[in-house]
């Protein structure tokens, strides 16, 4: 699926200042906050959800190719961590919404089935 | 300069997690009986019982180091280790600021007593200690620092309440002091290497929660004496000092 079309659909705050590539695709989605444990089981396209907002979850996305990052509850990005993400390339949102309401919601949306 | 036997992270009957045998009589005799002659006093968010430990290990003659296991916001433990009981005491008043102001659940969680040197017991903690501060891993590495204290990332062998649990790896500009692995588990070669290229290296410690915890010497430094300067460099192998433990 296409990200861009996937994030009209959320209640979710564009962080990083580029525009995002509308020919981005995704694939699923998996959410986590022990990143020992992320590096271990998300995939290359996934959505990531997650509380942390250290700017390892960054140098996390750019081993797995994960490009988009949802911080939930209303999480923001420390600066550093927002810094790197643009320098890679990684779409960052923040929702003020539950792991669980948004990835029900990207659910519903069909990504991943 | 000499070889100092040290156990870098002990916890009291202030943890609510710990056994309640963790009072200054025993826990120094048993641990002079063992051979160590520096211990630190690392409770869970709190320094409250550092003052008991201190005069007691006055009397005894071990070398107390006053400290705190602070949790950080993402549920990283990290030792907090000061010159000086005014130190760790400012430090105290930083973390309880940014401490969630949640009562204890004894029956769950256990009791927090504060205890005088002979290991009565003075009062409870009423505030839960066990939970995550409000301040980041950075946060609490700057301010320890500021104060004037070192600090080193706990157990990170650990899946639970690590640095390298919680962020994956160590991160490439978090100027910590120091590794801290835990004794009996098995060494990760992809750990070991990543503290040496961090110019980091590692230690072993108790983190005993019960006497039946403290171990007899794991973990020894070369150092002109023992304080928060020499130890830094110790830990960093500076100056010709150097930390060492048995794995």
């Amino acid at each position: 699926m296409k990200l861009v079309n996937l994030l009209k659909e959320l209640d979710a705050v564009l962080l990083t200042p580029d525009e995002i590539d509308p020919s981005l695709e995704v694939t699923g989605c998996y959410c986590g906050d022990l990143l020992s444990n992320v590096i271990a089981h998300a995939k290359t396209g996934d959505i990531w959800l997650t509380i942390q907002t250290h700017q390892n979850i960054i140098a996390v996305a750019v081993l797995l190719d994960i490009r988009c990052i949802i911080l939930v509850e209303g999480n923001l990005p420390q600066d550093d961590t927002l810094l790197k993400a643009k320098k890679e390339g990684i779409v960052i949102l923040s929702s003020p919404k539950t792991t669980y309401q948004v990835a029900g919601h990207l659910y519903t949306l069909g990504l991943g089935r | 300069m000499r070889e100092w036997v040290l156990d870098l992270h002990v916890h009291t009957i202030l943890s609510p997690c710990a056994g309640d045998d963790m009072v200054p009589p025993r826990v120094l005799s048993r641990v002079k009986q063992l051979g160590v002659e520096v211990i630190a006093i690392t409770d869970h968010n709190s320094a409250e019982n550092v003052p008991a430990f201190m005069t007691k290990g006055k009397e005894v003659g071990i070398v107390i180091i006053p400290g705190m296991e602070v949790q950080t916001k993402e549920d990283i433990h990290m030792v907090c280790l000061f010159d000086t009981l005014e130190q760790v005491l400012a430090w105290q008043n930083i973390i309880y600021d940014h401490l969630p102001d949640r009562k204890n659940k004894k029956e769950s969680f256990g009791e927090q007593w504060v205890i005088d040197h002979e290991g009565n017991k003075v009062s409870e903690v009423e505030r839960l200690l066990l939970m995550g501060t409000d301040l980041t891993v950075d946060e609490v590495v700057r301010g320890v620092h500021h104060l004037g204290g070192l600090c080193i990332a706990a157990h990170i062998d650990r899946k639970a309440f690590s640095l390298w649990g919680s962020l994956g790896f160590i991160p490439a500009d978090l100027p910590i002091d120091g590794v801290e692995l835990t004794p009996h588990l098995p060494r990760d070669q992809a750990q070991i290497e990543q503290i040496k290229e961090r110019g980091l290296y590692y230690h072993v410690s108790s983190d005993a929660h019960w006497l039946d915890g403290l171990f007899p010497p794991q973990c020894f430094a070369v150092m002109e004496s023992c304080n928060i300067k020499e130890l830094k460099s110790a830990l960093l192998k500076k100056d010709g000092r150097y930390i060492r433990t048995i794995r």
